[in-house]
């Protein structure tokens, strides 16, 4: 099934928006969790852990399954397809590899920020230490390999490597000859 | 993911692959999953500490949220 040149643009123009937001809102919670990580104020550190939960939760998460959903429907509604191009399936693996990891990831999260907030400020930096190291220590390998993986797929987007899987070749050598077919037919046809 | 606006000519590049054999970027990415995922394997048969466990707080220290939270009597 492919789509109508209108909708094509505006499928496209949603999925750069959904991908392109995805990328800015993971750099947004690594500024987050650098915060947490250099400041020795409690507040501060808690509230960079509540601004990471609420980003992750609420931006990053939706931001991932509606890139993914508008991905593979662009994939399926274009000539390109999701399995005929070693570099669109590439880009469908990682984006519901990076999609699955976020979702196994953002409960842990929240626990920590349940902790975070189920401890006074003063019970925080008196009797809480082990929750402040834990708050301080950041967030930083999940989100930096997630940024790494997105920018990668946006490498592979933009450059689209060259390489047909088998089924690609196969699609495309039954549609050469459906076309050399109803060339034939056509000249006969003709007088 | 697929842009359906690039030229005719980046299509026809796919096209012009030569055979359906594997192209070298694909073996070589393979490879790196492949070392990434046993590396992976790997830490977790080692036991490193790895998701909600990493966040919980040691054990037998008795140092944990409740604790924090309900203030002890002290004579």
């Amino acid at each position: 099934v492919t789509m109508p040149p209108a909708l094509r643009k505006f499928a496209l123009a949603t999925h750069l928006a959904f991908s392109v937001g995805w990328i800015g809102a993971v750099i947004a919670y690594l500024a987050l969790s650098l915060a947490a990580m250099t400041s020795r104020e409690t507040q501060m550190v808690r509230a960079a852990w509540i601004g990471m939960e609420l980003t992750g939760w609420y931006v990053i998460v939706p931001l991932a399954l509606a890139s993914w959903l508008t991905g593979l429907l662009m994939a399926l509604g274009t000539k390109w397809g999701l399995f005929r191009h070693y570099w669109v399936l590439f880009s469908f693996v990682l984006t519901t590899f990076a999609t699955v990891i976020l979702l196994l990831h953002m409960p842990d999260v929240s626990v920590l920020v349940d902790m975070a907030r189920e401890t006074e400020g003063a019970a925080l930096d008196s009797g809480g230490e082990h929750v402040l190291s834990r708050l301080s220590q950041g967030d930083l390998l999940h989100p930096g390999l997630g940024l790494a993986v997105l920018l990668l797929i946006q490498v592979l987007n933009v450059y689209k490597p060259r390489g047909m899987t088998r089924y690609g070749w196969r699609k495309e050598h039954e549609q050469r000859r459906a076309l050399q077919r109803s060339k034939q037919g056509r000249t006969v046809l003709q007088p | 993911l697929a842009d359906p606006t690039s030229s005719e000519t980046e299509h026809d590049g796919a096209k012009q692959a030569p055979g359906p054999g594997m192209p070298r970027w694909v073996k070589i990415s393979l490879v790196i999953a492949i070392l990434v995922v046993l590396a992976f394997v790997v830490t977790w048969l080692l036991g490193v500490q790895h998701g909600p466990s990493l966040h919980e707080p040691p054990q037998g220290s008795g140092d944990n949220v409740s604790s924090i939270e309900q203030p002890v009597d002290r004579p």
